[in-house]
């Protein structure tokens, strides 16, 4: 526990300290705003409420990509992550640091969109059921994209095999998600809470495998 | 005491080293010679516990986990030293400390003193800002303030300029006499020629 908050105390500190790092998040997260926004005035004759899930569900995926990207890049610049794991550190505190960072920053980028959304759509906050499915989202996404940059980084084809692994693993749990929202905003309660049970089991499978399989796929003896 | 027993590494089916035994006791220092790329850095990262050996194996005091090792050891290596960047010197030594992996706060100070690098101007600066000399420096007040008895050192004289050399001769003097042992590798080897009680060459294969 103390190695985790040292962690990602220390992950924080890093994001902090060079503005390079959360002012492109931050951009990127308007680029996203201003795209959507734009959509919002050009389909009018669309259920907007079915754009705003899609949307949102959306934009958790792009964040958590762009975030995954370079998530390990302090880390690995001058092997601090080896020289970490291989003495002190326990890597099971490695990766749930990562997991809740990059669910934190995650969550950080997307929090200006829920505003805007809410100004788009006539001042109406954002249902709070579809608000938790994109903190679960959030998580789920982060405990397997922690995991999958480890996998490949050390494949030739990387920048190439980590969008099609991560987008392969995830689209089941953004389907459910959308399906769940759906029978929500539809009055469909137990619909709604079935489909919510299946994205707490992928949230369950994907934690399991990252806690797992993380130490494993340093290749430490 | 540092065990390694029958030890054999191949990478992409080329044989690097095979059948490597040798016994290090407490105040002995190995010294590993060789030509580039015959696999001596390997064999320092299977010793600290970073990567599994195909073949033999490595015990420190009879104990050959790999997790035992790993605590045991400190491991330098000769191109990465482990720094965060972006955090200043005093920042990396915390990190280090505060994961229980370096000695007290309070020896910090001393450690920056003895490897220059204490001056105030440098209190806030990022590590990435240091010259490679410096960082070398930095890794070798890591080293330094850490428990360890076992130190895995490769070419840890690269970068150092006349008083880093000897300040690093002096702390290698101070870890052997007070029962450290080490396995060293480095082309500059006359530096620390009278602390070296065995050498191995490893030979291409």
């Amino acid at each position: 526990m103390k190695q985790f908050a040292i962690l990602l105390l220390l992950n924080l500190r890093l994001e902090l300290r060079g503005a390079g790092q959360w002012i492109g998040s931050m951009l990127f997260a308007l680029v996203l705003l201003f795209l959507f926004a734009l959509s919002f005035a050009t389909i009018e004759f669309l259920d907007t409420t079915v754009v705003t899930v899609a949307e949102s569900f959306l934009g958790v995926f792009l964040v958590l990509q762009v975030i995954n990207a370079r998530l390990f890049v302090h880390d690995e610049a001058d092997d601090a992550q080896l020289l970490l794991l291989g003495s002190a550190i326990d890597p099971l505190a490695f990766y749930w640091a990562k997991l809740f960072f990059a669910s934190l920053l995650g969550s950080v980028v997307m929090a200006p969109y829920f505003v805007f959304m809410a100004l788009f759509t006539s001042g109406e906050p954002i249902d709070s059921y579809v608000a938790g499915l994109c903190l679960i989202d959030m998580l789920a996404l982060s405990a397997v994209g922690v995991l999958l940059v480890q996998v490949v980084r050390r494949a030739d084809n990387r920048a190439l095999l980590f969008p099609i692994l991560y987008f392969s693993l995830n689209i089941p749990v953004l389907l459910i998600s959308i399906q769940a929202s759906y029978s929500h905003l539809s009055g469909d309660a137990g619909q709604s809470w079935r489909w919510f049970g299946l994205l707490l089991s992928f949230l369950g499978i994907f934690l399991a495998l990252g806690s797992v399989l993380f130490g494993e796929v340093q290749g430490l003896e | 005491m540092l065990t390694i027993s029958t030890l054999g590494y191949a990478f992409q089916h080329q044989k690097l080293f095979e059948n490597f035994s040798c016994t290090i006791a407490a105040g002995e220092l190995l010294h590993l010679s060789g030509p580039n790329g015959v696999g001596k850095s390997t064999l320092l990262t299977i010793v600290s516990g970073l990567r599994r050996p195909q073949l033999g194996t490595v015990a420190v005091a009879g104990d050959s986990k790999a997790a035992t090792r790993r605590a045991k050891t400190c491991y330098l290596p000769a191109e990465s030293y482990g720094h965060y960047f972006e955090l200043s010197a005093w920042e990396n030594l915390a990190l280090w400390t505060d994961i229980g992996a370096l000695a007290t706060v309070s020896a910090y100070e001393q450690a920056l003193k003895r490897w220059g690098l204490a001056s105030p101007r440098l209190a806030k600066v990022p590590v990435r800002s240091f010259s490679s000399g410096m960082k070398k420096r930095l890794a070798l007040a890591r080293v330094e303030l850490g428990k360890q008895k076992i130190w895995l050192l490769d070419e840890p004289l690269n970068g150092l300029d006349c008083k880093g050399t000897a300040t690093f001769q002096a702390l290698l003097a101070e870890h052997l006499s007070s029962g450290g042992l080490g396995i060293i590798v480095s082309h500059e080897i006359e530096a620390i020629a009278k602390l070296v009680t065995m050498t191995r060459e490893l030979r291409c294969n």
